[in-house]
């Protein structure tokens, strides 16, 4: 037979193809080296795909937050309700404005810029320890198959658990205690809607401060935080907006200093302060407030961020 | 009944797996189910059940997309507030990810919103476990199509996902680099 196109390679991969067929590609394949490769790259498109959609199942706390006795219905009837919060949510007229995010079923073949992070953490200062986890896999393309191996580190497994005692690291020992606090402030969502410049703009949009409350609960910033905002829709759909200094520029911050967020885009911000460049993460944790967690290794330690009055 | 309830079983945590990898949106994945199975239950006879399923459901997501997605996600991040009030009234044990979960998430959302809406089905509907034929049925497509779909979605998934890993690596990878 001719050489297979990708279409059929697929379907015989995935069992799919008549005897016949099955027969006919599997013969070809054993002696045609091109297509072989082909195969071999199908293999890991396969596999790929597979995981990069697995990626999605994890669930964070915001979509469906864990209560005590909270199982799967386990029958249709169960599933049939209507909730009091829904029915509530349905029928209450609020006039705080439609908080659009980010569109999410733009035109289907642009990469809508919109990726975000979110860390999700209980509301005490301790801080989560992010486990030992294997080398992010920025690798350089690898030829055919080998490629997409890479794709994604490999995760492992293990069910996340509520922060515990932190890892001992080298740096600096008041960021190792869990209960160091940082000195800064939360805002919450309610304030941040009720803040918004325009309506139907994006509710993170405007001015925040990173700055101490009491000069000497301030501790000293770690060696390395990055920036990056994230605003988490209901539907666990996040967005990352921009962080932008006054002078407008993206990459230098001073820390204690305001900023302006502007569009969600995604970025990475250097932070500068006093102590030299600082990356600093911001995230909005599920239900809108502001967090903001520093990078040490790789545990983060949750600091937080005061809304202010955007200056013209 | 016991139908409905046999198909319930088999078929319901499929569909909402399904629905949420389409959506991002465990709730509305669980709304969209539901509808799905009630309109099942006026079914008097369904041949082919997992492909109707899937099928009607796909329809339900592609018609409300169009639709509501500014009003719902008003009352998505409403609810979410409401819950986070209570959830902070709870002690809580909120699930954890790392960080490294959350941009893969992302990563991957933004990966598969990339596809188009047709490529994206037949992509989630095959992890599903759902073959050829089923798939075909549930989105009007021939069989011979089927194959050359899920090819080019897959390989579109994984070369976006592998452009995003890279832009996030130039671009300074994120917060996730150790303290030098």
């Amino acid at each position: 037979m001719q050489h297979p196109d990708e279409g059929t390679i697929h379907a015989w991969l995935d069992g799919a193809l008549d005897d016949g067929e099955r027969v006919a590609v599997e013969q070809h394949v054993a002696s045609c080296a091109e297509c072989a490769a082909r195969v071999a790259d199908a293999r890991g498109m396969i596999a790929g795909a597979s995981r990069i959609v697995g990626a999605l199942d994890v669930t964070p706390a915001a979509a469906i937050p864990k209560r005590a006795g909270a199982a799967q219905p386990s029958s249709l009837w169960r599933v049939l309700r209507v909730t009091p919060a829904r029915a509530a949510l349905a029928a209450s007229l609020l006039v705080a404005a439609s908080l659009v995010l980010a569109k999410r079923h733009d035109t289907p073949n642009k990469l809508v810029p919109r990726a975000p992070i979110a860390v999700a953490t209980t509301d005490s200062s301790t801080v989560a320890p992010a486990p030992a986890v294997a080398a992010p896999a920025a690798a350089a393309p690898k030829p055919a198959a080998k490629r997409v191996q890479r794709a994604l580190p490999e995760r492992d497994t293990t069910p996340p658990t509520v922060a515990a005692a932190l890892p001992s690291a080298a740096a600096s020992s008041s960021l190792n205690n869990p209960r160091a606090r940082l000195g800064y402030s939360v805002t919450r969502m309610s304030e941040l809607a009720a803040d918004r410049s325009a309506p139907g703009m994006n509710p993170f949009v405007g001015c925040y401060q990173l700055g101490s409350e009491s000069a000497q609960e301030l501790a000293p910033l770690p060696a390395r935080f990055a920036l990056e905002l994230s605003a988490e829709s209901g539907g666990g759909n996040r967005n990352v907006v921009r962080a932008v200094t006054p002078e407008g520029r993206v990459d230098s911050v001073l820390a204690g200093s305001s900023w302006r967020i502007t569009a969600p885009m995604l970025s990475n911000v250097n932070l500068t302060s006093p102590n030299g460049p600082r990356h600093l993460n911001v995230s909005l944790a599920p239900g809108g407030s502001v967090i903001a967690s520093v990078m040490t290794d790789s545990t983060p330690h949750r600091i937080a961020l005061s809304r202010i009055d955007c200056r013209p | 009944m016991n139908d409905v309830d046999r198909l319930f079983r088999e078929y319901h945590q499929p569909l909402v797996r399904y629905l949420t990898r389409r959506l991002g949106d465990r709730d509305w994945a669980e709304e969209v189910a539901q509808e799905t199975f009630l309109r099942a239950v006026k079914q008097e006879k369904i041949v082919s059940e997992r492909s109707w399923l899937f099928a009607v459901a796909t329809n339900l997501v592609r018609d409300e997309a169009r639709r509501d997605i500014r009003r719902r996600r008003r009352l998505e991040l409403l609810r979410d507030e409401a819950r986070a009030e209570q959830a902070a009234n709870d002690s809580s044990d909120a699930e954890i990810i790392t960080l490294e979960q959350a941009q893969e998430l992302a990563m991957a959302r933004r990966a598969l919103d990339a596809l188009t809406e047709r490529d994206r089905e037949a992509l989630l509907m095959r992890e599903e476990g759902l073959d050829y034929p089923e798939i075909a049925a549930a989105l009007e497509l021939s069989i011979k199509s089927v194959g050359t779909t899920l090819a080019r979605a897959r390989r579109r998934l994984v070369e976006g996902y592998e452009t995003l890993q890279s832009e996030r690596s130039v671009a300074g990878g994120g917060g996730t680099h150790a303290a030098s």
